[in-house]
């Protein structure tokens, strides 16, 4: 199996989010917990539904993602799209600041690896 | 204009509040994601690719100086700075927050404006030709009966839980039609008979979608205090036999065809025969009273003539250009209709800022009676410009970036949001729009070519009218792979027409010399002054598909 992280919509603005590895929702895909076994998609999974349930979030699943040279990149155009703004009105804002924050994106990436491995130890 | 009255404003008051209460109890989960989907749509509010979306309703594409204002100040303050204007005559903003949803309904209700019946299996928004009331060609002024099916189908009981959506529309040119009222699921031209009466002229079954269906004609003459008995009628047997099994088969298109037009048409004759003499008749002051609403601002009397405008025309090409383009016939001497395009080269089709929104409603101040209209088309009127005005409002968008004089030309393209926003697509449409209109930037070929509407949706619901384009693009998804299915031949006029498929999609890359190769056959063919249209209409599709296709055609 390739590697998955778990998606959803915010509720309070519907905005894509991500289940990172600290428990939280990230706006930022490379924040997000990844999954490369079974087990570890359903465990995702069952965390997404929690979301839920405490109404933080809603529409939760699992979306393939590759990792590009320490950065997640999500395998469908759907997906990109999702996770980097719409690939138009490069000045509007939320575009604006995913366009900046992608370039630090293989950075965050190792840095949250970093951190997931300091704190398993 | 129409203006609320204390009903009105109390319905759209009390809506927001409910609305409000609800938000309120879905943040705290007392409503579920389900329970909460329905209430949120009944107020226009969607969830898109990135964010909430919400659409408001422009009721027959009329909007005043203080409500365009309004619609700027929510992209402001509640959005990212921007609006989307789409073929139905709404707004749509692509990224408010659902905690700040009633707080924008409430601003809406301000201005009499709300995001009712914009979503939803109820009838949506009416909407009309954007020229109503102005245009030389006019046979009726069309938002008197618009607005008197907005009253009617506001909240109507018995409609809010039809098989599906409902979408009319109406048009008051003598032989054209601006509203693609053949597109409708009902279609209304206004007419005068001999004896100079008003009637109606009803068509229903009419569609985009995955089955674009061209609406057959009802009723040739439905004398004007029955209109809103006939559209019941119509209504009642949809609502009775169309289908709620089958989503792809619930529009009232479907019921049409399979029923035949003519047994369709007999079940609406016999229930309106039931419901003819009653409370739906239309009482005659009633009609003027509405009409009242839109009485003519208070033009000068003026010459038809303007020394100054024809002077400036000699003077100033790009002017004149812009003039003959965008700048339409008012039935008032002295006056012109201007057209604000909002398909600047590599702009996104429809898009306006906040900014923009502020400076067109003082334009509309000072020179056009603090009146805008938007068109299905995507674009902006000034219905009421002094032709001795029309140099200074040109300056004035050229500055603003909405003067490309490119009106009915092939980059005043009609794109829906397609993949940048839409969760339903399949493709993008907007940056090919946007490679389309830079490829044809060159505003002199494009007039070369003349008359010719492109139109692009993302995916098979056709929001983006590709089925009614001259030219129109589908996207598809070839194994994760954005690719364009080519039709030619739609068409939204009086002659409507549905485009066929011209042969195998093409890749991204390939579809702007796709459509290169369309135009150049089109040049090579057409006889002097004949449109794009009329060309493919006497040619038929063979010499472009030869040209689109080389390598099939030697196979065969
Ligand atoms: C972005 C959110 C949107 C969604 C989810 C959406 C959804 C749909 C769907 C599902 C249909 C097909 C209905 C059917 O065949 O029964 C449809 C049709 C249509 N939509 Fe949209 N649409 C969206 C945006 C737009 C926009 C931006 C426009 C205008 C540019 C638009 C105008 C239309 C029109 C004209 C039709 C075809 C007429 C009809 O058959 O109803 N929609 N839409
Ligand atoms: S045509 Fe498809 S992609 Fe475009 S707005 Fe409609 S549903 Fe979305």
């Amino acid at each position: 199996m390739g590697l998955q992280v778990l998606t959803a919509c915010r509720l309070i603005d519907s905005r894509v989010v991500y289940l990172a590895h600290d428990g939280n929702w990230s706006e930022w895909i490379e924040e997000g917990e990844t999954a490369s076994s079974e087990a570890e998609s359903e465990a995702l999974k069952a965390r997404g539904k929690a979301g839920e349930a405490a109404n933080v979030v809603f529409e939760t699943y699992l979306v393939d993602v590759v990792d590009d040279s320490g950065t997640l990149k999500p395998v469908s155009l759907r997906e990109f799209i999702r996770a980097n703004g719409p690939t138009i009105h490069p000045n509007f804002g939320l575009q604006a600041e995913r366009r900046k924050k992608g370039d630090n994106q293989a950075i965050t990436r190792r840095n949250a690896a970093t951190a997931r491995k300091v704190a398993s130890e | 204009m129409y203006r609320y009255d204390e009903f009105d404003h109390a319905l759209v008051r009390e809506r927001v509040e409910q609305f409000r209460g609800q938000v309120a109890r879905r943040m705290t989960g007392a409503l579920t994601a389900d329970e909460f989907r329905p209430l949120r749509l009944m107020n226009g509010l969607y969830a898109q690719l990135h964010a909430y979306m919400l659409r408001v309703a422009i009721p027959y594409g009329t909007l005043s100086s203080r409500q365009l204002r309004m619609l700027g100040h929510i992209a402001r303050k509640w959005d990212r700075g921007y609006g989307h204007f789409t073929t139905r005559q709404n707004i749509q903003y692509n990224w408010p927050r659902l905690v700040d949803t009633p707080d924008i309904l409430s601003d809406l209700a301000s201005v009499e404006m709300h995001a009712i019946q914009t979503s939803g299996n109820c009838i949506r928004n009416v909407t009309a030709d954007q020229y109503a009331g102005v245009a030389a060609d006019e046979i009726v002024d069309t938002r008197v009966y618009a607005e008197i099916i907005r009253q009617w189908s506001t909240f109507h009981p018995e409609f809010s839980f039809l098989p599906r959506k409902f979408k009319i529309a109406v048009s008051g040119a003598a032989s054209d039609d601006r509203a693609a009222v053949r597109f409708h699921d009902i279609g209304i031209f206004v007419r005068r008979n001999e004896a100079g009466d008003i009637g109606f002229e009803v068509m229903a079954g009419g569609g985009m979608g995955r089955t674009p269906a061209i609406a057959p004609t009802l009723h040739k003459f439905v004398p004007e205090p029955d209109l809103l008995s006939y559209l019941e009628a119509i209504l009642r047997v949809y609502n009775l036999l169309g289908r709620r099994d089958n989503l792809f088969k619930a529009r009232i298109k479907i019921l049409v065809m399979a029923t035949g037009v003519e047994a369709f048409t007999a079940l609406v004759e016999e229930e309106w025969q039931r419901i003819r003499e009653s409370a739906l008749k239309l009482p005659e002051d009633e009609i003027a009273r509405i009409r009242g609403y839109f009485a003519p601002p208070p033009y000068e009397a003026l010459a038809g003539v303007s020394r100054e405008l024809d002077a400036q025309l000699l003077q100033d090409a790009a002017f004149s250009e812009w003039h003959s383009a965008n700048v339409t016939a008012h039935k008032q001497p002295g006056y012109a209709i201007v057209n604000a395009s909002l398909k600047p080269a590599g702009g996104v089709p429809g898009d306006m800022t906040a900014d923009q929104m502020d400076a067109v409603a003082e334009l509309a101040e000072r020179y056009s009676f603090g009146e805008i209209r938007v068109t299905h088309e995507q674009n902006l009127v000034l219905a009421h410009v002094r032709k001795s005005d029309l140099y200074a409002v040109w300056r004035n968008l050229v500055e603003l970036g909405l003067a490309t004089a490119n009106l009915n030309l092939i980059s005043d393209i009609i794109a829906c949001p397609g993949l940048d926003y839409c969760s339903l697509a399949t493709a993008r449409s907007i940056p090919v729009a946007q490679r389309i209109s830079l490829a044809f930037a060159d505003l002199k070929r494009q007039r070369d070519i003349g008359e010719l509407r492109l139109n692009i949706s993302g995916c098979i619901n056709a929001c983006g009218h590709h089925h009614a384009g001259n030219i129109g693009l589908l996207g598809v998804d070839k194994h994760g792979e954005e690719f364009y299915q080519l039709t030619l031949g739609g068409h939204d006029g009086a002659d409507a027409s549905i485009g066929v498929i011209a042969g195998p999609a093409f890749g991204s890359d390939e579809i702007v010399g796709a459509i290169e190769r369309v135009t150049d056959t089109y040049l090579a063919l057409r006889t002097p002054g004949e449109r794009f249209i009329d060309t493919y209409r006497r040619v038929g599709l063979k010499p472009f598909k030869e040209r689109l296709y080389p390598a099939q055609q030697a196979a065969e």
